[in-house]
């Protein structure tokens, strides 16, 4: 393997793929990166077995072949050359690679490329196709929805329905819920329905930022799936289970509806959050109907030892009046992800779940479960 | 895909299913219909009886929308969800895993959110024994007063490690361990419903091995059933759990009432060879053996679940003449505490063929014990060794004797002999017992005249012993007991720990070349005895060799001190650095 | 070809499984060390995954992957340090709920699982009792007592036993090209240990360290009293103090069932003539005594007695032999 290419693209590609590379691991050949040509092109790849991402740097290629290195040795020694061309040579004899760059060398000891696994990428007829922006507005949506403990794994992941009509994404733990659905630019012909691991979308949102669109790809078995994008890909694997029928989880009715300012009921509740901390992050919202729709929400927290903090805001109110209690930080998770001025509060009694959603035509929904409040 | 296990395929979908736990499927039941639904339940009972599945079925009773009678209906969307694992308000805590106090104020703080489908959110808790006394404490407050729409479901093999805070606010039930019918019954309806052809005698070898886990039957019949072609016999069985085979087992009882030692190690290697599982057969041994001595003490009514092949050998084995049943016993005794060295060994055949062997000598009492004390033997006729002389006084484990040896212990192995002396700390380890009789009479001068060189010798290996022996004197010597007057309560007392005591009677015996147990009692003019009149060394061996390092003087000294370097020098043998050895030889020859 | 030597009951087992499409989703191989387990537990995950006609057929990229500990679907965990622990364990329950990378099957494989700290076994047992559809568990461990019951409840038990001494030979001779003598007694020292056998066979040394171990023994039999407190100390340094008693215990064995008249049962073939001379002039009482004696000492040495009295004791109660 004989090729050259520039300092920035190559240290661009690393980190892209760095954030795959497996940090613990049994398997050593994991924790490196594996460079091969790809025509005129260099090819990186690294995979922890659970996302896979591959990243191409332009190149000039003059004999073919490839090699896995360290990757933290590798991206640290990159990333500290001047900005300009390196030449890299493998030592097949030694499988170690040379690089050089201006009157910078280093010989990186590798692992036989054979030993990386194999990672199959499927036709493309099934393909969906997103807006960039738009895929990563819904997972922001979803993803922090997604249960963090491991010991029920299909809550970890995000259930992605693909249909027609667009795709839902979906991500509960046993409190909460986010759905979001969108239609886009291309959706495959039938309906497909997996669980993407969350971290998964976290890193495929973080890698994606310069493609202005990314084709999703499931493979036939199911097992995988693939998101591709110009000169970026991530593979991930799909976590498998039953996850839970939301649908019937999100009320169709309600008894009281509220709407309110975003920004003031964020700021209302980010400051009850300081009193709900030792609380159980308890947070009490008090929904009053004045006349004419108009109303008042009297936002509370107690914290038995430290104090309290009350806040009221003005708000329009539809229905019964309702005291109800959630936990703060939930609140602020999903009122961060909403971008519209208004936000609507809507529930049916104290004990029911309570439906978070933006006022204005996107179709999201987000489900917290109420606290049970001694009286 | 695997195969879903069967004990997962035939999990208790009603409390129907749950067998041989009718005194608990009743009383929630009852609960249900009544709308006296607790708030903790606590479950225990062995694995395998049916603990989280009752806990499933209970949070599908409590949760049904399908308006039957007996809930759970298993159709409604709540009983469909918790069946297919992916209900939200079913939530199983793996207590293992969540151990510590952060996640049980978690799950207080969590359990305050209302369920999201149904009117119970319901908390399983698996091994609810390996949470931590802190979070023990957690999980109290969460108890004391749960939110109604909450129901705690506590699970575990072992209750005695529950708080008794915990317990008493719990209603508990006990599962109790499936009967072999109980088993057999669930069984047979599994291989009636998959289709599976089983030997009658296949399903009872099967439920007896369960040991009343009905999953430990379901898992053996599902391994059983990927390995058959056909119908699963009772043969199968055997090869597939290493049952040694009856003839081999009966060879070894055989050999035992008939004395044929080579008889019985053949079977013990053939079976072992054959691949029985060590433990099984020494199992299969002790039933048999425990069986002959029945039959020999006219016990017939135990016969009743022997093959008739077996049944015939031990009728022919019990007429025999000239076998007593002590001898029985013995043999009982000595394979029962072969047990645990089989287990561990690398070559499990050798603590049965040492059982086999020992039995078959002539017993211990009769042997003569061979002791440094009396000096070596030296003719080429085999005198036996000491055969036992344990160096740590290894209490005999509490489960020695079976049941059947206590039962007909007035014969030979009455203690006799034991020493007439206080009693010791407890009860002396049978061996010594035996042979308290047979050992040379210790006297007291022998005793003190070795005593520096057992405070030399305590010396590397423990100085605190070492200190405790130095204010402490034998005063009296009965049997193998001896008795150290101490200058302090305090130190008697410290000597008298197990260790420290283990310790010196290991070296008295080694320095005095006999088994030796030591006594401790305040005596302080003891030690100014020894004082006013330390004992010199018995023939003067001189104490002035130096060497580099403490250790081999230790190693020099304990050496001197040896009772035959003594008996060598006191026939005139000279004593040099180097030539000790050498000048010993000489002597011995 | 399955390459695991003896055991061909589970083989059968196995491969009837996996034919019959009745994979258990967990196992559990025990059996003495160097038995093979962890061997046949490889090989097992390595037939799940295999591309070939005849699984496992040790040609295929897949085959070679597991032998070789590269595939990704094939998940080794062992004991770290001492013991498999919980951290251990939770990584892995969230690895197997992933779908597999390139095989059918995610494969995990943990050996030694006696070690698990109770927190770990526990833990495991919910992943065990009810794991994704795709994955495989296999356990090894020395012996089923050392598990928990609510472990072994949950796996299809494989109890591996010793190899016949005559399968191990056999293998020697045939896939390792050992002559015939040297694979017997190789075959009987092993006592059923395959893994044992092949180490001492690819090491000679082993085999001549035990020549100079028995050597050392019979010198000790003619040895006085003297010689014997300094071997005594000598030895108690020893840091493979344990196996050579072991080795020892074995020696007696033969000197045992000599006396017993059972020749053809010795593990020490090689040495017939010395163990015939010893057997003439003792008796099988003092036979058993030895024995014992090593027995004794093995068991002192577990429970910290000092190695050096113990070793004495051992010593001083064999019988001299007349030079």
């Amino acid at each position: 393997m004989k090729l050259s290419c520039l300092q920035e693209n190559l240290a661009k590609g690393l980190s892209i793929v760095g954030r795959a590379v497996a940090t613990r691991s049994t398997l050593p050949v994991l924790s490196n990166i594996l460079l091969a040509t790809d025509e005129s092109r260099l090819k990186l790849s690294a995979t922890n077995l659970e996302i896979s991402v591959n990243c191409w740097v332009g190149a000039n290629v003059t004999e073919e072949g490839a090699i896995t290195v360290p990757a933290r040795l590798l991206t640290d020694f990159v990333n500290s050359l001047p900005p300009e061309r390196i030449d890299l040579s493998l030592i097949a004899r030694t499988q170690t690679l040379n690089l050089r760059c201006g009157r910078y060398e280093a010989n990186i000891k590798g692992i036989d490329a054979q030993e990386f696994p194999i990672i199959l990428v499927p036709e493309e007829d099934k393909a969906s196709q997103f807006a960039t922006a738009d895929l990563a507005k819904m997972i922001d949506r979803v993803v922090f929805a997604a249960a963090t403990d491991e010991s029920r794994p299909v809550l970890t992941g995000v259930h992605t329905e693909l249909t027609p009509q667009g795709v839902t994404f979906a991500a509960a733990d046993s409190y909460r819920l986010s759905v979001v659905s969108s239609p886009i630019p291309k959706a495959p012909a039938e309906r497909i329905s997996i669980i993407i691991p969350a971290r998964a979308l976290q890193e495929l949102r973080r890698i994606s930022g310069e493609a202005e669109s990314v084709t999703m790809l499931v493979s036939s078995a199911r097992n995988q799936v693939f998101f591709r994008m110009p000169e970026v890909e991530l593979i991930s694997q799909l976590v498998e289970g039953t996850f839970p029928d939301y649908r019937q989880i999100i009320p169709t009715t309600y008894n009281t509806r509220m709407v309110a300012t975003t920004a003031d009921l964020l700021q209302a509740l980010r400051m009850a959050a300081i009193f709900a901390r030792d609380a159980a992050n308890i947070v009490r919202l008090q929904i009053l109907p004045n006349e004419g729709g108009m109303g008042r929400l009297i936002v509370s927290a107690t914290s038995a030892e430290h104090g309290d903090n009350v806040s009221e805001l003005d708000v329009t109110v539809e229905g019964q009046p309702i005291e109800i209690a959630f936990n703060v930080r939930y609140l602020l998770d999903a009122l961060e992800v909403i971008d519209t001025a208004q936000v609507a509060l809507e529930t049916r009694d104290p004990t029911s779940p309570g439906v978070i959603k933006p006022v204005g035509g996107q179709d999201f929904v987000h489900i917290i479960m109420p606290m049970h409040i001694a009286r | 895909m695997t195969t879903q296990a069967l004990y997962n395929r035939w999990r208790g979908q009603t409390f129907e299913d749950i067998l041989g736990q009718e005194h608990i499927t009743r009383t929630l039941q009852n609960q249900i219909k009544a709308g006296r639904i607790g708030h903790a339940y606590l479950f225990t009972g062995m694995r395998g009886t049916g603990k989280t599945s009752t806990a499933r079925i209970l949070a599908k009773a409590v949760n049904c929308t399908g308006g039957v009678e007996n809930p759970p209906c298993n159709q409604c969307p709540t009983c469909r969800h918790i069946n297919e694992g992916r209900s939200l308000d079913l939530i199983e805590i793996d207590a293992a895993s969540n151990r510590g106090i952060d996640e049980i104020r978690d799950l207080r703080d969590r359990v305050a959110f209302v369920p999201q489908e149904s009117r119970f959110k319901v908390y399983v808790i698996d091994e609810v024994h390996m949470l931590t006394t802190e979070a023990f404490n957690a999980l109290l407050k969460t108890l004391e007063e749960p939110p109604s729409h909450v129901i705690f479901i506590l699970c575990t093999t072992e209750p005695h490690r529950l708080p008794d805070t915990i317990l008493s606010r719990c209603q508990r039930f006990d599962f109790r361990r499936g009967s072999v019918n109980a088993i057999a019954d669930k069984l047979r309806r599994i291989c009636a419903a998959e289709g599976l052809s089983i030997a009658p005698e296949a399903i009872q070898r099967i439920a007896r091995r369960a040991g009343g886990s009905f999953r430990d039957a379901e898992s053996l019949l599902d391994q059983l059933a990927s390995f058959s072609t056909g119908e699963i016999t009772a043969s199968l069985v055997e090869a597939i759990l290493g049952t040694p085979a009856l003839s081999l087992v009966l060879d070894v009882v055989r050999a035992v009432a008939t004395g044929d030692i080579p008889l019985g190690l053949r079977a013990i290697n053939h079976a072992l060879d054959e691949g029985a599982e060590p433990q099984q057969f020494l199992g299969e041994v002790l039933e048999y053996l425990r069986a002959l001595l029945l039959l020999r003490v006219g016990g017939e009514e135990h016969l009743a679940n022997l093959e008739p092949e077996a049944v015939r050998a031990l009728r022919e084995l019990a007429s025999r003449e000239g076998f007593p049943v002590s001898a029985l016993v013995r043999a009982i005794r000595l394979f029962n505490d072969a047990g645990p060295r089989v287990r561990n060994a690398v070559r499990p055949q050798l603590p049965l063929e040492l059982a086999l062997v020992e039995a078959l000598l002539p017993s211990e009492g009769a042997m003569p014990e061979a002791t440094e004390g009396k000096g070596a033997p030296t003719g080429t006729r085999p005198e036996p060794a000491p055969v036992r002389t344990p160096l740590v006084e290894a209490a005999p484990p509490a489960q020695e004797a079976p049941e059947v040896a206590a039962a007909a212990s007035p014969t030979s192995e009455a203690p006799a002999a034991a020493p007439s002396g206080p009693p010791a700390e407890k009860a002396p380890a049978e061996s010594r017992v035996e042979s308290a009789g047979e050992a040379p009479s210790l006297t007291l001068d022998w005793v003190r005249g070795h005593w520096e060189a057992v405070i030399l010798r305590m010396r590397s290996l423990d100085r605190q012993v070492q200190a405790l022996l130095r204010d402490a004197y034998p005063v009296a010597v009965q049997g193998q007991v001896i008795t150290l007057g101490c200058k302090w309560a305090l130190h008697r007392d410290k000597l008298s720990q197990d260790d420290k005591r283990a310790l010196v009677e290991q070296v008295l015996t080694t320095t005095l070349g006999t088994p030796c147990r030591i006594q401790c009692i305040v005596q302080p003019e003891a030690v100014e005895q020894k004082a006013a009149a330390p004992a010199p060394p018995p023939n003067g061996g001189t104490l002035d060799l130096r060497s580099p390092s403490d250790e081999a003087l230790d190693a020099r000294q304990s050496l001197l001190n040896h009772p035959v370097v003594k008996d060598l020098q006191r026939r005139g043998g000279r004593i040099s650095r180097v030539e000790l050895y050498d000048q010993e030889k000489k002597g011995g020859t | 070809m399955w390459t695991t030597i003896g055991h061909e009951w589970a083989i059968a087992a196995l491969e009837r499984a996996i034919a019959a499409r009745r994979v258990p989703h967990a196992l559990l191989f025990t059996g003495p060390a160097h038995v093979g387990k962890t061997h046949l537990a490889r090989e097992f995950a390595a037939a799940l995954q295999c591309e070939g006609a005849a699984p496992p057929c040790g040609e295929c990229e897949a085959c070679r992957r597991v032998q070789k500990g590269t595939h990704p679907d094939v998940r080794l965990v062992e004991p770290e340090g001492d013991h498999i622990k919980i951290g251990q364990i939770r990584n892995l329950q969230y690895e197997l709920s992933l779908s597999p990378v390139q095989g059918a099957w995610r494969v995990c494989l943990l050996t030694d699982f006696h070690t698990a700290t109770p927190e770990a076994a526990n833990a495991f047992l919910k992943t065990l009792e009810e794991p994704p559809a795709h994955a495989v568990i296999i356990l090894t461990a020395l012996d089923a007592g050392l598990l928990l019951p609510t472990i072994l409840s949950r796996c299809q038990v494989f109890a591996l036993r010793p190899v016949p001494a005559r399968r191990i030979a056999q293998a020697l001779m045939e896939r390792w090209g050992a002559p015939e003598e040297r694979a017997e007694t190789l075959a009987r020292l092993s006592a059923g240990a395959v893994g044992w056998a092949i180490y001492a066979w690819e090491h000679p040394e082993v085999l001549a360290e035990r020549q100079e171990r028995l050597r050392e023994l019979e010198a000790l039999l003619t040895a006085s009293r003297g010689e014997r407190l300094q071997a005594a100390e000598r030895y108690s340094k020893h840091p493979a103090l344990n196996e050579i008693i072991g080795l020892w215990q074995t020696w007696w064995r033969d000197v045992l069932l000599e006396c017993a008249g059972c020749e053809d049962l010795i593990t020490h073939a090689d040495h017939h003539e010395a163990l015939r001379r010893i057997a003439r002039l003792w008796s099988l009482p003092a036979a058993e005594a030895a024995l014992r004696s090593t027995e004794n000492a093995l068991d002192q040495l577990e429970h910290n007695a000092n190695a050096r009295l113990v070793l004495e004791v051992m010593f001083l109660s064999w019988q001299p032999l007349a030079a």
